[in-house]
């Protein structure tokens, strides 16, 4: 850097103002640089994440359906007896509303327990939860136990000096006193707190009366005095000013991208027949079981829309959730057939057998007319997921995206192959009311000038099967969509 | 921790010396960052690239001269090789854009003093803004710029000198400075 010698005033004023402007930068800054330093340390917190998203996976999808688990495994037990004892006496069984009036509904539920047991579990369920809520208070002098008037003791004693404040979001500038190494750590961020320091009027002056280069008739020594005051008051005031834009500024990069989105989606199912190892015992349940798994199949149309927050890990790295309402599902061919009874069996974890029977008009490849069947689901999910960027250039960005998604159905309709494969059934019940789906896909985003355009191919497989456990097929949804996606440019 | 035992501290990778060294001179760097970059948000890329080119070549400082000015050079270089990766930044550079740049009054911003100055450099175009960086506050010549930015020397000066006559004009505007040019003074006194 040669030295130069024809500086003007102009030079030095710009140097002297831009050498007195700091920013403190946010802790992302010092924690990509530890990473990158130490690559191993990131590890034992990507860890704990990944625990922490399979816990909330495993809870979401687990807990739920464990309720129902036993009720079907109740039932297993009253229909064990009835097998045990012999053929089915029809007067004995009982048909619910539904199945009465099969002129109107196009299906009848028929169960073979001799009592609905819906009522008496769920009462179960409410005396067990009763019994859970009531815990015994803790006596009122325990040490252990902290009152709330403490808490509010100890708040009233914290000076207001102390309470925690964002550094990231502080830009002020240095004053020629002030120790450059020593950057004051209490920013004044507002014209009160000068007001707080007795300041109160100079903070006015200085905001309103000093750009107009008005001074007030003093004696001399109180305008030194004053001066010197405006001119610590300006400095503080040029902090407000600065803070308070900084802030903005800053608060508009950091906050998340967020992208909307449609995707036209394909959705088909993968179906997997689970053996069931039957005890001799249940070997006339066992015997009923799918002997054969043929079922015409065929991708229905949907749509999937929601919006997506993205944030900025690193430049190659992005974190993306979001809320999504997607629409899918497949269709199966059937026949109309004339009203008969088919069943379902169940196998709970212990491998007991149950058996559940059901009047249809829908039969599996048969003769009869045919007609579709569809199988659809509404589900609102949120995407926790990484982007990728793997390619990027003024014009456009390439990303590769996966997501673990779990899922909470809304509405949907199932039909379920009976355990001879020769009728399909129905029963919304057997569906899990919560999923989760693995996302990938590769996304090409159109920079523009005042909005990006995102748009690529997306694919989503249900990692859970669509039914319970109990029920012995595993459906998984296969989407295969476009996404079509609008952000706003940084 | 003095300034010879965090060097050292570094030299030797440990953390604490580390976060020393970057806790006294971060902000002054962003700063610095800040004036090149389009928005905090690079410039915080660019400080973090910065010093890890700080760390890793730590042990090339020979203690002559300050830390501070050896750091910071790091930094401007990071934030020239950082603009360098954008292809805009060439065109930006060339005359011919440069004919065509009006700055309107309505996005000159509203603030202060040190502020002020940094966000009304920051409105220039990057190739006026950053010829204006490296000669006006970074101290390079015209010869050391067109080197660096891979220009000539002439259009480094000619873009030094539109650069000037822009930002006077905005400071004018927006009442930092006082007419005539030839006797420039803040208006808010001697800060």
């Amino acid at each position: 850097m040669d030295g130069r010698f024809d500086t003007d005033e102009f030079e030095d004023l710009i140097r002297e103002q831009a050498d007195k402007f700091y920013l403190v930068p946010s802790e992302r800054v010092w924690n990509g640089i530890y990473n990158n330093l130490r690559p191993g340390s990131k590890w034992p917190s990507l860890g704990m994440g990944l625990v922490i998203l399979i816990s909330l996976v495993w809870i979401g999808s687990s807990h739920q359906p464990q309720v129902k688990e036993n009720a079907l495994q109740a039932e297993a037990q009253n229909n064990k007896q009835l097998t045990v004892e012999g053929p089915i006496d029809p007067q004995t069984v009982n048909l619910n509303s539904k199945a009465k009036d099969y002129s109107k509904s196009q299906s009848a539920t028929m169960v073979l327990s001799k009592q609905a047991p819906t009522d008496k579990r769920r009462k179960n369920n409410q005396a067990g939860l009763a019994e859970r809520v009531a815990v015994p208070s803790l006596p009122p002098d325990d040490n252990s136990v902290m009152r709330p008037n403490q808490t509010i003791e100890r708040a009233e004693t914290v000076p207001d000096e102390h309470k925690p404040v964002k550094a990231s979001e502080v830009a002020v500038p240095v004053s020629e006193s002030a120790d450059k190494d020593n950057i004051p750590s209490v920013p004044v961020t507002d014209k009160g707190v000068l007001q707080d320091y007795g300041l109160r009027g100079i903070a006015d002056l200085t905001v309103s009366g000093l750009s107009d280069g008005v001074m007030p008739e003093l004696p001399e020594t109180k305008k030194i005095v004053l001066s010197r005051l405006i001119s610590e008051a300006t400095v503080a005031a040029a902090g407000v000013a600065s803070a308070a834009a900084t802030k903005k500024q800053a608060a508009k990069v950091r906050k998340a991208q967020w992208e909307f989105f449609v995707a036209p989606v394909v959705a088909n199912a993968h179906l997997n027949k689970i053996d069931i190892q039957a005890p001799q015992s249940q070997s006339l349940l066992a015997n009923s079981n799918i002997v054969g798994f043929d079922i015409s199949k065929r991708s229905l149309a949907g749509i999937q829309g929601g919006a997506d927050a993205i944030y900025k890990i690193n430049d190659v790295l992005s974190a993306r959730t979001g809320a999504h309402v997607t629409y899918s599902g497949y269709k199966i061919k059937a026949d109309f057939v004339h009203p008969t009874f088919a069943s379902v069996t169940f196998v709970n974890r212990e491998g007991a057998l149950s058996n559940k029977s059901y009047m249809t008009y829908y039969g599996n490849k048969g003769n009869a007319g045919k007609m579709n069947l569809n199988n659809y689901r509404l589900t609102l999910s949120m995407p926790l997921g990484v982007d990728w960027k793997v390619y990027e250039n003024d014009n456009v960005r390439v990303i590769v995206m996966s997501a673990v998604e779990p899922l909470a159905l809304l509405d949907a309709n199932s039909f379920v192959v009976s355990s001879d494969t020769r009728n399909f059934v129905e029963d919304p019940d057997l569906l899990r009311r919560f999923n989760v789906n693995g996302n990938i896909g590769t996304l090409i985003d159109f920079k523009g000038s005042r909005v990006n355009w995102s748009m690529g191919p997306v694919f989503s497989y249900q990692i859970l099967s669509s039914y319970q456990n109990t029920y012995p097929i595993r459906e998984h949804l296969v989407n295969y969509g476009f996404r079509i996606g609008v952000k706003k440019s940084r | 921790m003095t300034e010879e035992q965090m060097i050292q501290g570094c030299r030797e990778n440990l953390p604490g010396a580390q976060r020393a060294l970057y806790k006294r001179h971060s902000a002054k760097m962003l700063g610095v960052c800040y004036r090149y970059a389009r928005n905090q948000e690079d410039a915080e890329d660019m400080l973090q690239e910065g010093f890890m080119k700080v760390f890793s070549q730590i042990h090339q400082f020979k203690g002559e001269g300050s830390l501070e000015g050896w750091v910071r050079t790091i930094m401007v270089h990071t934030c020239i090789n950082h603009l360098k990766k954008n292809k805009k930044f060439a065109e930006s550079v060339s005359l011919a854009y440069a004919e065509e740049v009006r700055i309107r009054d309505y996005s000159i911003p509203s603030l202060l003093q040190a502020k002020q100055v940094v966000e009304c450099i920051r409105m220039l175009p990057l190739g006026y803004r950053t010829v204006l960086n490296l000669y006006a506050i970074e101290g390079f010549s015209h010869k050391e710029i067109g080197t660096i930015l891979e220009i000539g020397e002439s259009t480094s000066r000619s873009q030094y000198t539109r650069a000037k006559s822009l930002l006077e004009d905005i400071l004018i505007k927006k009442k930092i400075l006082t007419k005539p040019k030839e006797k420039l003074k803040m208006v808010s006194g001697e800060i």
